[in-house]
């Protein structure tokens, strides 16, 4: 589902990104996990379209500036900023307006709003949200679509433990249904039992991979445990 | 393009409903308006045989403001956006829309159509200048139209060219190169086609205002060109008024048409730039002044704190390699533009006095007003302001009279520093007295505290506030009653000794600047609390 091919980005003479590849296939969790100015967001933004690099990256077979690729992707930002004179379904509206989505959206709209409990806001504007709640709209937006990928830039910063637990269900089922999850985070914990892949980023390169699988079969290594033997080793 | 329709349409309806929800802000919106539109229909500006307009006694000064304010707001725009870009966009753009599978193309056409609602409403606050462009240089309506037009197109043009200049030239480094040269370059000819003038008129500045009459500086790109449309419009001629407009669409037109062309990727243009706006909103919008900008070619260099200062000094010595690192020593940017005003005030001074509409100890009372006024909104943004936005001030274990003393010490060496170049300037383009240079300094100095005072003071009586309005309304009176002492001390003694003992006329000086230095002490001495009561 997510292919990406010797992935650099160059700001300047600072190198964010050195060669990075990962494969990421449908119905999987990803972890992207780095220590802080490892390049994770860069990777991120590069990988939604945001940035230019050198490299390939594609999405459902397509490259990932295109409308096709856009299409199934949903991408949950670090920094949550909804439209300030925008309510929270007008948020919803206009994504599906935006990704000229079928009627029955509607009725998912309202779903997704339930059970992040942003129903009974959902005529707020999104300059009266608290972080947590413009967290949820970001979500709300990016799941709306039910893309077939799904990026998630450090997505549990700012929500309380209930959207933790409902969004790690959210996941949890996407993944059942097929999609494929990337998710950039600092809060290894968080993720312990819901990853499939592990990347892991340091100085702007993946310096390890590892499936549930392989640490599996080593004798169940936790994430936490892999993540500083791997970091610790190349510091 | 339905969605986007969409997103306007609802944005626009959501505004206009959250001002129905507040009356009173209605109420001065529709107050103000009115005020604008009677002083428009009533302006004093009358219209000659033949439609031409009948500019005041300051009229022929008046294109070259003109020509000066656009070029400023021209070069400044278009040389930060070919360092860091410029953009249409809001954070929740980059979000939302650059992230769907809308065309760029399209959010492009989107960017444009919220530009033109952002220079609309930039060119409402210049309606705050009507009053006085109908006061000091006789504007008729039409001269209104076509100084708020042109100001309008000037917004809307430089900021579209910026965004296609940065978009075509930020992916091949020798591009950007030749984007600063040519923009340099413009300003170096207009310089020396300035001095040339002048050594022309063989020096005599009085001809200044017939430097800008010239058919050739209207050809210069966005000042030259929106200066000319105004000209001409005033002059009553629509015709050579829409020739002269023509350009300043056409470039960015073409601009945007190349991006689209050439499918310039232009989210990543914009993204660091709309980053730095998103946070400098969410800082103000906290109620906390916005000091992000872009430091992005700042270089650490030699620390310069290594084994200096220690206890509060320690902000001190924090202060001055921040400032090292960030400016020309220990001057800045905002520093150039106090010496810039100080050039600027000698020779309009030079020539009053030299016309006798102005004696030179008057000269030397408006240069210290003059530069004091402008220091006040370089040191409302100055270290301490930032200082009092970070925890440490509050927890570093020292006195509070101390930590506030040294927080402050940067603010007032850099007033020294600045003041000491302009007012030397100064000096030496009227020939002022050798002590105006020293003294005009030591108040000049010692004002910039007297800022931090009232900000201390403000702080003191009402806490940490989010009112901008409170805050506005304490900090004014705050200034009034700190501030009128010293103007009367300063005015009643300037006054007697120009009158009794004019070579004594320094004293004045140097009473206004132990009236500051006292009692700016004395406000950090009473206003130490404040570092008790922060909450940052």
């Amino acid at each position: 589902m997510l292919t990406v091919t010797e992935l650099t980005k160059k700001y300047n003479k600072v190198l964010a990104n050195d060669h990075v590849s990962l494969t990421l296939n449908a119905g999987e969790i990803g972890v992207l996990l780095g220590p802080n100015g490892a390049g994770k967001s860069t990777a991120i933004k590069s990988i939604i379209g945001l940035l230019r690099f050198s490299g390939a990256v594609n999405i459902d077979g397509h490259p990932n500036k295109s409308t096709a690729a856009k299409r199934v992707l949903g991408y949950v930002p670090e920094i949550p900023a909804p439209y300030e004179l925008l309510t929270v379904e007008e948020h919803a509206e206009f994504i599906i307006r935006a990704y000229k989505l079928d009627s029955s959206s509607h009725e998912y709209a309202e779903e997704l709003m339930k059970r992040l409990e942003l129903y009974d806001i959902r005529t707020k504007l999104g300059k009266e949200l608290s972080k947590g709640m413009q967290q949820k709209v970001s979500l709300l937006c990016a799941l709306l679509p039910r893309p077939k990928m799904i990026l998630l830039d450090e997505p549990l910063v700012g929500l309380d433990p209930h959207a933790i637990k409902e969004l790690k269900i959210i996941l949890a089922e996407l993944r059942d249904q097929g999609a494929a999850i990337l998710v950039s985070t600092h809060m290894i914990d968080s993720v312990e039992g819901l990853w499939d892949q592990a990347f892991i980023m340091v100085k702007g390169k993946i310096v390890a991979t590892r499936s549930r699988e392989e640490e599996q079969a080593n004798g169940g290594q936790s994430l936490a445990d892999l993540f500083f033997q791997i970091t610790e080793g190349e510091a | 393009m339905r969605s986007i329709f969409y997103l306007l349409r609802t944005i626009i309806k959501n505004m206009l409903k959250q001002l129905l929800r507040k009356p009173a802000l209605l109420v001065v919106y529709v107050v103000f308006g009115g005020l604008m539109v009677f002083s428009t229909l009533n302006s004093g500006g009358e219209r000659g045989e033949g439609g031409q307009a009948m500019l005041s006694v300051a009229g022929p000064y008046f294109f070259a403001i003109v020509f000066a304010l656009f070029l400023f707001i021209a070069f400044l725009t278009l040389n930060k956006g070919l360092k860091q870009g410029s953009t249409f966009f809001s954070m929740s753009d980059v979000n939302f829309m650059f992230t769907s599978p809308i065309r760029p193309q399209t959010v492009l056409v989107y960017g444009m159509i919220r530009q033109l609602g952002l220079s609309l409403l930039m060119t409402m606050f210049m309606c705050f200048q009507i009053p006085n462009l109908i006061n000091f240089f006789g504007l008729d309506a039409m001269g209104i139209f076509a100084v708020l037009s042109g100001w309008f197109f000037l917004v809307m043009s430089v900021q579209a060219s910026t965004l296609c200049i940065y978009s075509l030239t930020a992916p091949v480094p020798y591009r950007r190169s030749a984007g600063k040269y040519i923009l340099y370059g413009l300003a170096v000819v207009l310089g020396l086609g300035f001095i040339a003038f002048l050594a022309l008129q063989k020096g005599d500045y009085t001809k200044i205002p017939e430097f800008f009459q010239l058919p050739v500086v209207g050809l210069f790109p966005f000042a030259g060109w929106l200066m000319g449309y105004v000209r001409n419009l005033i002059d009553g001629n629509v015709f050579l008024a829409l020739l002269h407009l023509l350009p300043a669409l056409l470039f960015p037109a073409i601009g945007l048409i190349l991006v689209r062309r050439t499918e310039s990727d232009y989210y990543e243009d914009v993204l660091s730039i709309t980053e730095i706006s998103h946070a400098t909103r969410a800082a103000i919008k906290d109620g906390k002044p916005a000091f992000a900008q872009n430091l992005g070619d700042v270089k650490a260099g030699k620390s310069g704190l290594v084994g200096r200062g220690g206890g509060a000094s320690a902000f001190f010595y924090r202060h001055l390699t921040e400032q090292r690192r960030t400016g020309l020593f220990l001057v800045d940017k905002m520093s150039l533009l106090v010496i810039g005003a100080a050039v600027v005030a000698g020779f309009i001074f030079q020539f009053a006095i030299k016309d006798g509409a102005l004696e030179p100890f008057l000269a030397e009372v408006f240069g210290v007003v003059a530069l004091a006024y402008l220091l006040y909104f370089t040191s409302i943004m100055g270290k301490f302001t930032q200082e009092l936005t970070k925890p440490f001030i509050y927890i570093v274990p020292a006195s509070n009279f101390a930590k506030l003393f040294f927080s402050n010490l940067a603010t007032v060496v850099k007033a020294g520093i600045e003041g000491i170049i302009a007012f030397t300037i100064l000096s030496f383009l009227i020939g002022l007295n050798p002590w105006y240079p020293i003294c005009a300094t030591l108040v000049y100095a010692a004002m910039s505290q007297i800022y931090i005072s009232m900000t201390i003071l403000t702080q003191r009586i009402i806490g940490d506030t989010k009112s901008k309005f409170l805050n506005a309304i304490v900090y004014l009176v705050c200034g009034g009653l700190l501030l009128a002492p010293g103007i009367t001390v300063f005015s009643v003694s300037l006054y007697f000794l120009h009158m009794l003992m004019p070579a004594l006329i320094f004293l004045a000086y140097l009473a206004a600047f132990v009236y500051a230095a006292l009692i700016s002490l004395l406000i950090l001495q009473l206003g130490k609390g404040v570092l008790h009561a922060g909450d940052v």
